[in-house]
């Protein structure tokens, strides 16, 4: 008869392949070599160990609620729900094409990089890095910076800085108004709802901001928090961007890198030669390729203008397949434009720019399930916030003044007699 | 007592996916599966992975149940994913192909446009020097049931000069090594394909005169587009399965000529139904 230790773990938890039996004085069963599969002759794993890395301990990394892969925000509330995930799930690519004249997608673009770069400073571990191909450094110091709330908000908030700083004259008060303040507070509930408040913040407290565009981002983000990559040749780009990916990843495993390319063949930032389907696809090959080697670390915006590529090239449809998701930003036409003002004209803040349309939607489309939303959703841009909404067609209000007492008695003479 | 019918998806009028008979016959066919934007057919191709790999076919025909093994060699090549794609997406039918002998994955995807190619205006040597290298890695097998996937052969055609004949013929050269190539492409119109382009200097011009040429030579077609009435929150889309231009050698081989109409879920759930 044996004993086995109390201590000892026969196996925690399930099967694990490929384990062999440390039980001291035991030597492995006789024909499985180390690393070898069972049940399986001749085969021995070829898959590379994945180095564990510890997402968690990056604070802008969430679970997405569908697939549970790390995902990350964009920045704007609205199109983390619209991705479906709750942001961009790491390892999947997004690509803002935009017609007309107008660029809201740069915005866009500004936000994503903007909130990596908050990711970067939430503690001193160095979380995020930003990557932008075609542009200078002083492409930085137009980032919007964290909405503050509004001017009563601010001067709440510089009233409650007064208060919380040490001096004499707070501390000699705190004792008797606040417990006051307290018992009242105790007695309407209305601490237990300020605790319920601090919870939930702490949650959500670090994955997405909100960002004001008429703020500033300050300070301005240095090296260590965004590199820019030049317009160049296609290889030497793509050896450049997986090098700064590589310094960075070995520094901090858990980093996550947003990799961002504005106006993608705008005339204004790339030579005309870029525009050869044998120089832009090569090149968005090669950025996917480093996408999904570095599957849990990178993320990758890149927006495109589809006035200059229509949709009905065979180059936009190849950037197209080569995307995780696709979403268009068409401004409305300026008659539906001046409608929907008209419509509005009492409440500007409804008053929205263009509709939002999904052609896929990363991971889902590529299980197969059909994304595409035309026409469905429409997005305004305004000074705290980039919104998307489902679209619904304004209702149509006469111009013509509310007649006066003695035209309605009129008119209702006029119906009855009609 | 009611009873509904079963509605699974076959694609040979044996009830099968990936037929014996085609897996036991001398020659080699060729499978086009072409798709509409909105309408990605991986559920299908891991079906295939799957059905070639052991004969089941979990998520779309419930009566293949029975497992084979080493039903047959199946060679992955991609020039849109890499390998951990498909390792993660034929969870879902029960598959772990990290651990799978028979699937070999060619990776296409990984170094195509900075080691592979060096010079994509001048790529026709080393694409050459790809399919070699792809040739032999399928050759050094003794196995006799290989098939084969290829995925998104049509990127090449679009970056690189390479012309639709040339791709042709490399394609036809791999399907003699195997006894089904499918090949999965983008069917995209005017994009991809459009009839009416003139123009020799639009790559659209090249991938139509590929896919036109592909379909004069395949045995079956199976193609994917989105419901011709709009979409649908229960209906993904169509899926048709036709005889391709070339019939089968072996009178045994017949192919199951349907339509369907078919919903795939956020969870890779999919449910087949008869039109």
């Amino acid at each position: 008869m044996s004993f086995r230790k109390r201590s000892e773990v026969i196996n925690p938890g399930g099967t694990i392949p490929n384990r062999i039996p440390s039980i001291p004085g035991r030597a492995p069963p006789p024909g499985v070599p180390n690393g070898a599969m069972r049940g399986i002759p001749g085969r021995t794993l070829n898959a590379k160990p994945k180095e564990e890395v510890d997402l968690k301990s990056n604070p802008g990394i969430r679970s997405s609620i569908i697939t549970s892969q790390p995902t990350i925000s964009t920045g704007t509330s609205d199109l983390d729900k619209l991705l479906g995930h709750q942001g961009l799930p790491l390892g999947n690519s997004l690509l803002l094409e935009e017609s007309g004249t107008t660029d809201f997608s740069s915005i866009l673009a500004r936000v994503f990089a903007s909130q990596g770069i908050m990711h970067n400073r939430i503690d001193k571990s160095s979380n995020c890095h930003v990557i932008v191909i075609g542009l200078n450094s002083s492409w930085s110091k137009d980032l919007p910076g964290v909405y503050k709330g509004s001017s009563k908000d601010k001067k709440k908030a510089a009233i409650k800085e007064k208060e919380s700083a040490i001096s004499v004259s707070n501390l000699s008060q705190s004792s008797s108004t606040r417990d006051q303040d307290l018992r009242i507070a105790w007695r309407y509930g209305l601490n237990k709802k300020n605790e319920d408040e601090d919870s939930s913040e702490e949650v959500n407290e670090n994955y997405t901001h909100q960002f004001d565009i008429t703020e500033r981002l300050r300070p301005v983000p240095d090296n260590q928090e965004i590199t820019f990559v030049q317009v160049s040749e296609y290889k030497k780009m793509l050896a450049q961007i997986n090098d700064i990916v590589k310094l960075h990843l070995s520094k901090n495993p858990s980093k996550t890198i947003r990799i961002l390319v504005p106006n993608l063949l705008s005339p204004s930032i790339y030579p005309s030669t870029f525009s050869k389907s044998s120089i832009v696809i090569p090149f968005i090959h090669g950025m996917r390729s480093i996408l999904k080697s570095n599957s849990s670390n990178i993320s990758l915006v890149y927006s495109i203008p589809t006035d200059l590529y229509p949709k009905t090239s065979n180059l936009i449809s190849i950037i197209e397949q080569l995307s995780d998701s696709v979403l268009q930003l068409h401004p409305f036409h300026q008659k539906l434009s001046e409608l929907i003002e008209k419509s509005y004209k009492n409440e500007p803040s409804k008053v929205q720019h263009g509709f939002l349309n999904i052609v896929k939607l990363p991971i889902l489309s590529e299980r197969g399930m059909m994304t595409i939303h035309n026409n469905e959703y429409a997005f305004k841009n305004g000074r705290k916030r980039f919104e998307i909404e489902p679209w619904g067609i304004p209702v149509e209000v006469d111009d013509e003044k509310p007649k006066d007492d003695h035209d309605h008695s009129h008119q209702s003479s006029k119906n009855i007699e009609f | 007592m009611t009873s509904t019918q079963q509605q699974d998806l076959s694609i040979f009028k044996d009830n099968t996916i990936v037929s014996d008979h085609i897996l036991t016959s001398p020659n080699s066919y060729l499978t086009l599966i072409s798709h509409v934007e909105g309408t990605q057919p991986t559920w299908l191709v891991n079906s295939l992975i799957e059905s070639s790999l052991q004969g089941t076919s979990t998520l779309v025909n419930k009566d293949l149940n029975r497992k084979l093994i080493n039903r047959s060699e199946l060679y992955m090549i991609s020039f849109l994913n890499n390998e951990d794609y498909y390792v993660r997406n034929c969870k879902k039918n029960g598959l772990d192909l990290s651990r799978e002998s028979k699937f070999k994955f060619i990776d296409c995807f990984t170094d195509l446009f900075t080691k592979i190619i060096t010079n994509p205006e001048n790529a026709i040597a080393d694409i050459d020097r790809l399919f070699e290298s792809i040739f032999k890695q399928i050759s050094t097998s003794k196995s006799d049931k290989k098939i084969i996937i290829l995925e998104s052969p049509e990127i090449l055609l679009a970056s690189t000069n390479i012309s639709s004949i040339k791709l042709n013929n490399l394609i036809l050269k791999l399907n003699r090594l195997c006894r089904n190539l499918y090949i999965i492409t983008s069917h995209d119109h005017p994009q991809i394909v459009d009839v009416n382009n003139q123009d020799i200097n639009d790559p659209a011009f090249e991938t139509t005169d590929f896919l036109i040429k592909l379909h004069y030579k395949s045995n079956v077609n199976i193609h994917f587009e989105p419901l011709t009435t709009g979409r649908a929150d229960d209906i993904t889309g169509i899926l048709t399965v036709s005889k391709g231009s070339l019939p089968f050698k072996e009178s045994t081989i017949s192919i199951n000529e349907k339509s369907y109409t078919y919903n795939v879920s956020k969870e890779s759930n999919i449910k087949i139904y008869f039109r």
